[in-house]
């Protein structure tokens, strides 16, 4: 995590990613935001940049590569994992089992994405008032 | 604020205990908050007590065991793995190697401790914010049991 990185984004659906752009351009933060539509092209961009998030929110249904298979696939590679922390999972709903699972691989935090546009900008606030506080690896490179 | 479990602090630090008494007592939450001297002691309530934490706030430099060795403990046993999140580290120091070591073996967060009542009122307003709306695996305890 550098606080000065950028925001990754991975949400398949269109107008939810319409809808947190708007957020994010409203709050105003200096970081970059970037989307991807899939897993694919967000693990190719992570592994092929030597990029340094700020914080990492992943959708889990997904077409191609689902939410907990990227994050697998970024748990099992040291490297990876320490460059992606905070890794959290921003999706629909969620089951006892799901959350649990995520934890086991180390994610830091799992949200409900809210229907109201009040509501995820509250969200989306205080996860960025946390880890803005929050001491990650990453930050002293 | 209506939480669903206790707060756990583990510090070897009477003072801070004194601190985050007090800003708990403030943010009218007093009764979830749960003090513990020693991480033997947390751990002996995460082994017994039927009640799942909101959140575990543990110091680092501790006597007996540290708090690296508390999570290495909670670490190695699923049940307690599972009712321990999130487990966040709450340290008077955040040294490279320490916060490297902490989110190796798996945390939700490494915070510094506020000298003030004004600053630790602010970062446990963040934590709490966050766990709040967060959801991990003790979220879905209702009524002291664990829905499906």
């Amino acid at each position: 995590m550098q606080k000065q990185g950028p925001i990754i984004v991975i949400e398949d659906d269109r107008d939810d990613q319409e809808i947190l752009d708007e957020i994010f351009k409203k709050l105003n933060y200096p970081n970059k935001v970037i989307f991807f539509s899939d897993g694919y092209a967000a693990l190719d961009y992570i592994t092929q940049t030597n990029v340094q998030p700020f914080l990492i929110l992943s959708d889990i249904n997904m077409p191609k590569l689902d939410g907990f298979e990227l994050r697998k696939k970024i748990h099992n590679n040291e490297e990876l994992r320490v460059r992606c922390i905070p890794y959290l999972f921003f999706t629909s709903g969620a089951d006892r089992k799901a959350v649990t699972d995520a934890y086991s691989m180390s994610a830091q935090g799992f949200f409900i994405k809210p229907g109201r546009m009040i509501d995820l900008e509250n969200t989306i606030r205080k996860i960025i008032d946390y880890w803005l506080e929050c001491y990650a690896p990453n930050q002293y490179n | 604020m209506t939480l669903f479990g206790p707060i756990i602090n583990i510090d070897d630090d009477e003072d801070d205990h004194e601190i985050i008494t007090a800003v708990c007592e403030k943010l009218g939450i007093r009764k979830y908050l749960k003090c513990f001297r020693d991480g033997e002691a947390a751990l002996e309530f995460l082994r017994v007590s039927n009640e799942y934490p909101s959140v575990i706030l543990c110091d680092v430099n501790m006597p007996k065991i540290t708090g690296f060795e508390l999570r290495k403990t909670i670490n190695a046993n699923n049940t307690l793995r599972e009712r321990s999140v999130p487990f966040i580290f709450y340290s008077t120091a955040a040294e490279y190697r320490e916060v490297q070591k902490a989110y190796r073996m798996t945390v939700q967060g490494f915070f510094l401790k506020g000298t003030t009542f004004e600053e630790t009122e602010r970062t446990l307003k963040v934590i709490l914010d966050y766990w709040l709306l967060c959801k991990h695996p003790n979220s879905f305890v209702k009524n002291g049991t664990v829905a499906k």
